[in-house]
């Protein structure tokens, strides 16, 4: 059978938390990339519950911004920067995206996408490390240098990394499950494409010696909002991850993890 | 004779109670306020009916043993700073209608 | 944790504002007296890292001179991160080094596909960075605000500008003046990372 010679679209699918997305591109360099930089997070099977039409362009930003900005017009989302632009329909669930052949500026449309999706889904995406121990997720909180990266290189051998820097949360069967990312921080390195329910959060501080306390409510609502990541310029959504963030913390117990950066700490933990 | 101050909850407002403290967001530009186990009395009687006074007599001074003059003065300002940020609205006279006090389920 | 609002004694609450730090919008806790931070530069630079690293995006005061003319301090850059195999001789990259951020421009790269490397220099400087490695790398130049106006970096300096910069890399009188004017320059940035170029 003779080759056509026209492009052929040729397509990835990439899947974080359950939710497949589509990316569909006529440059087989960049498609090679994609399949490079989401490894662990590519799925083979033909559904999608998003698509996405990649248009390359020339390297060199679009415009000068590196603040994104995140849009709604009547079902249609906008997201911009200096270096993207996409559009995306939330009725179609379908977009489209240009940008130079920068697996980067994918990466940060996928993590947006993922938080408009999760924010109706009671979800968010947070600054914080997660593993799986015994078939529990826990979660580790907290700004650069509290330790997220020290907790994620320590995880022992029989608890599975989820992510050392952006973990994803979705509530689901009347909990709240973590799911691992391929966003990584100073780990360098993709966490495990499974998901775990969540048995607590720990909100991680430095100190001479390992303890646990637990905190209130209150507490655990103001740490947790501190550290949720949220693009959206819309009211609407902004209230839905804060409601979602109360309702997390009302249902998922909340500590303070004071801990030596060693592998004791892991003998507190699940 | 000191008129009498009437308050009641802001609308773009996002709100919900975590054990004893209030958790609000302003929706004008997403600041996000934590109100005090005091405080937040004062934010679920604020229905714009019931003058503050009322409110501070009632449900702060008998049930915290304040004085109540100088709770009514702290009452005073917590309500003009927070009506500052679009989470009161302070009227000399009672509200015609409020949003009604929305509990996250 | 965060800022407290004493408004009396009775009645206290705390406040957080939005705070953009790369691409994310997130709560952050206002000190009482909005006292200006002092960070120390090492914490700036590896906080400069991670938000490139975990945002692809970041902006950088520039306060050294060794990428003159090309580069002013005072310029503002604008970083993305970009994979080393889509670098190319001409860029400006940015990578850290003994605890410093460095903007430089590849002059060389190697076609190793086991062991890739960048090869760099300041266009004032009369020699070479050390190789960089993939994970020594940052990104790369993408924009340059100066006075008000974005800039394109170019890919390579025009003649009149490499005469400029080999005169610099050569006298040794330039290089005095410029480091008593780096002296006199050097003013602390509460919200954009130190670059030493």
């Amino acid at each position: 059978m003779s080759e056509l010679t026209r492009t052929i679209d040729r397509d990835i699918v990439i899947e974080i938390g359950d939710v497949p997305v589509r990316v569909r591109t006529g440059d087989s360099a960049f498609l090679h990339l994609l399949e490079k930089r989401y490894t662990g997070f590519v799925n083979r099977r033909s559904y999608a519950e998003f698509e996405f039409d990649v248009d390359l362009t020339p390297p060199g930003d679009v415009g000068a911004d590196d603040d994104v900005r995140v849009l709604q017009r009547s079902g249609r989302w906008s997201l911009e920067r200096g270096d993207f632009h996409a559009e995306w329909d939330s009725a179609s669930k379908s977009g489209n995206i240009r940008q130079s052949a920068n697996p980067y500026s994918i990466d940060s449309i996928l993590r947006i996408v993922h938080t408009l999706v999760l924010s109706k889904q009671g979800g968010f995406l947070v600054h914080a490390a997660s593993a799986v121990r015994n078939g529990r997720a826990f979660l580790f909180a907290g700004v650069s240098g509290a330790g997220k990266t020290t907790i994620a290189r320590l995880t022992p051998g029989n608890a599975t990394l989820l992510t050392d820097e952006i973990s994803y949360v979705r509530e689901q069967e009347g909990g709240y499950f973590a799911f691992g990312t391929p966003f990584t921080g100073e780990l360098a390195k993709s966490g495990d494409n499974i998901c775990a329910p969540i048995a607590a959060l720990y909100l991680l501080a430095k100190g001479p010696n390992n303890r646990i306390e637990p905190l209130t409510h209150a507490e655990a609502g103001r740490a947790l909002l501190a550290n949720i990541l949220f693009f959206a310029e819309d009211a609407e959504l902004v209230k839905l991850v804060f409601a979602s963030a109360c309702e997390f913390v009302s249902r998922v117990p909340v500590y303070r993890l004071t801990f030596v950066p060693d592998a004791s700490v892991w003998e507190m933990i699940g | 004779m000191t008129p009498k101050r009437y308050v009641a909850r802001g609308s773009e407002i996002a709100a919900r109670r975590l054990g004893n403290e209030m958790m609000i967001m302003s929706g004008r530009d997403s600041t996000l306020f934590s109100l005090n186990e005091i405080a937040t009395v004062i934010w679920e009687a604020a229905d714009g009916l019931t003058a503050l006074d009322e409110i501070v007599e009632r449900r702060i001074c008998q049930e915290f043993d304040v004085e109540l003059g100088e709770a009514l003065r702290d009452a005073e300002a917590l309500a003009e700073a927070l009506a500052g940020h679009g989470l009161f609205l302070l009227s000399d006279k009672p509200f015609q209608s409020v949003p009604a006090l929305k509990e996250q389920t | 944790m965060g800022g407290v609002s004493h408004v009396a004694s009775l009645f206290e609450y705390c406040v957080s504002r939005p705070h953009h730090e790369g691409a994310s919008v997130r709560w952050r806790s206002i000190p009482p007296d909005h006292a200006a931070l002092e960070i120390a530069h090492a914490a700036k630079c590896e906080l400069a890292q991670k938000t490139l690293r975990l945002f692809g995006s970041l902006r950088l005061r520039v306060t050294g001179f060794s990428m003159l003319p090309s580069v002013w301090p005072g310029d503002l850059l604008l970083i993305r991160r970009w994979e080393m195999e889509q670098i190319y001789p001409g860029d400006i990259v940015l990578f850290a080094r003994g605890g410093r951020l460095i903007a430089h421009r590849v002059v060389f790269k190697t076609d190793d596909p086991k062991a890739p490397s960048l090869i760099t220099r300041g266009d004032a400087l009369p020699s070479q960075d050390s190789a960089i490695s993939p994970p020594e790398l940052l990104g790369k130049v993408s924009g340059i605000l100066r006075a008000g106006k974005w800039i394109q970096p170019l890919g390579r300096l025009s003649f009149g500008a490499r005469t400029v910069a080999t005169l610099l890399s050569r006298s040794g009188r330039a290089a005095g003046i410029l480091s008593r004017l780096r002296a006199s320059r050097r003013r602390p940035c509460e919200h954009e990372a130190l670059c030493q170029s």
